[in-house]
């Protein structure tokens, strides 16, 4: 028992110093464009048609599965703000974080321990190049960018599957639904909506890269670092997707 | 060159190296042999400052690594070359970026001398016109040699092999050997080689020195190390099963 206690607070330990240095080296080390170019590509553009399934058909899902009770009490012009605000201030925000982090988050885990074990991140070091420079911000910054960009896209998905149900089959005119959805939304909901993912990244990208760093004992190895990579991505997302909705409802009314 | 003063190093409970002393002259390759596990490899990490030493002093060029910050043991890595094990090329990159590497890093090269002096390392291993080919498209060969001309690209005054030969054929093997003594001809750098491959050591080293039990047990030149009468070295050496070590 005292073992795990140690072991997570080892764990936390060493993610604060990844921390500490990833930000050390944004703020003292020349920017590698190329890398950060790189992975905006990789995290941001590649992600877009999984994040646009997800959101898309949830949009969809959110206005027929409320159709189905607001018929019974004639409410059905309410839809609209009810697909966006769940999208804006919920479901858009998490349910990229979770596709976020179980595409990318793994695959950085799965690339930087496979470049562990096979001592690539010890040949950076010998060449004399910072690994947390050439390797973790060049990530950290992408995904810092990219995962509230890819948000966006996904509330406008998930409002736009809303819109396509609204409109065909609860048969609202196209400018009425977009009027509603407009009105329902605030500058609280916006500012949430946003606070989210910007949490997300530096969670996203912290733990896959401390655990593609510290990936031990071969294929085996890179195996428990990627499935630990999700399931810890995926609780601390949801931990932090409570915690700030709590904030915001309690303290910023 | 190299002087190393009572180097410990344990892992948990695992003692690897209990007071290791060996001074490396410039210009000289010292080859370690040892049992795989014996803490060789740990051995080259310490040297390059990739691990910290529990106790000991490691002089480089009369400079005690173990006493210098990251930023100072980063600048000193630029005067080292190393040959991991299985080779270590970045995946990521095709062989003309890999050996580059350092180069772009650490150089104000012009991307025409970069070209240059890419193909120049590549020549002197053996590998011309494979520039464009990704790590995996190598034999095994292929990568040490790659992994060599890497290690080489910034003129390092000292280079270390981690196990030059491991995985290769003899044929192969002995390329590896011949390649390893001629840059030590043509760069006049000082050479660790680390391995347990006796034909390679014998080849290479100009002393050889054996660790065993943390220690290095024997130093000599490869004809001492041959007729050596301490029986650890002897079984080691020819490769017997019945003596002193023993195989857990």
């Amino acid at each position: 028992m005292i073992q795990r206690v140690n072991g997570f607070f080892c764990y936390i330990g060493h993610v604060v110093m990844l921390f500490g240095h990833t930000i050390f080296s944004i703020f003292t080390k020349k920017p590698r464009f190329p890398l950060i170019y790189k992975q905006l590509v990789k995290i941001g553009l590649e992600s877009l048609p999984i994040v646009f399934l997800t959101s898309f058909f949830t949009g969809i899902v959110l206005a027929l599965q409320s159709a189905y009770q607001m018929e019974k009490l004639s409410a059905e012009i309410y839809i609209a703000a009810l697909v966006a605000l769940s999208m804006v201030r919920e479901l858009g925000p998490v349910i990229t974080g979770l596709v976020v982090a179980g595409r990318v988050g793994a695959s950085i885990s799965a690339e930087l321990g496979t470049m562990k074990v096979t001592e690539q991140i010890d040949a950076l070091e010998t060449m004399a190049v910072d690994p947390v420079h050439y390797l973790v911000v060049p990530r950290f910054l992408a995904l810092l960018f990219m995962l509230p960009v890819l948000t966006i896209y996904a509330n406008v998905m998930g409002i736009l599957g809303g819109f396509l149900i609204g409109v065909t089959k609860l048969g609202i005119s196209p400018n009425y639904y977009i009027r509603l959805t407009f009105e329902a939304l605030t500058l609280r909901d916006i500012c949430s909506g946003f606070t989210k993912p910007v949490v997300f990244a530096f969670i996203i990208a912290l733990i896959s890269c401390q655990e593609g760093f510290f990936t031990k004992g071969g294929a085996e190895g890179v195996g428990r670092a990627t499935t630990r990579t999700v399931v810890n991505t995926f609780v601390l997302i949801i931990v932090a997707d409570c915690l700030i909705t709590a904030v915001y409802y309690f303290l910023l009314r | 060159m190299i002087k190393v003063i009572d180097l410990w190093k344990k892992f948990g409970d695992l003692e690897v190296l209990t007071g290791v002393n060996i001074e490396v002259m410039e210009g000289e390759t010292f080859v370690i042999i040892g049992q795989s596990g014996t803490g060789k490899s740990v051995f080259l990490k310490l040297l390059i400052g990739l691990l910290k030493p529990d106790r000991g002093k490691i002089y480089i060029q009369g400079r005690d690594i173990t006493e210098l910050s990251e930023r100072e043991l980063s600048k000193l890595r630029i005067e080292f070359g190393m040959v991991f094990q299985y080779a270590a090329l970045f995946d990521s990159l095709n062989v003309f970026e890999n050996v580059a590497f350092g180069l772009t890093e650490h150089t104000d090269l012009d991307e025409e001398h970069i070209t240059q002096r890419v193909k120049e390392c590549l020549k002197l291993v053996g590998l011309d016109g494979i520039e464009d080919k990704m790590p995996a498209e190598l034999s095994g060969g292929m990568k040490k040699r790659v992994a060599i001309a890497r290690a080489i690209a910034l003129n390092p005054k000292i280079i270390l092999y981690d196990e030059p030969t491991a995985g290769l054929d003899p044929v192969v093997a002995s390329s590896i050997n011949k390649l390893i003594k001629e840059l030590k001809e043509k760069t006049q750098a000082t050479s660790v080689v680390v391995t347990h491959d006796m034909k390679s050591a014998y080849e290479v080293g100009d002393r050889i020195g054996m660790l065993y039990q943390g220690k290095l047990i024997e130093v000599g030149n490869p004809d001492q190390i041959r007729n050596t009468q301490n029986p650890v070295v002897r079984q080691f050496i020819n490769g017997e099963f019945e003596g002193p070590i023993t195989v857990s």
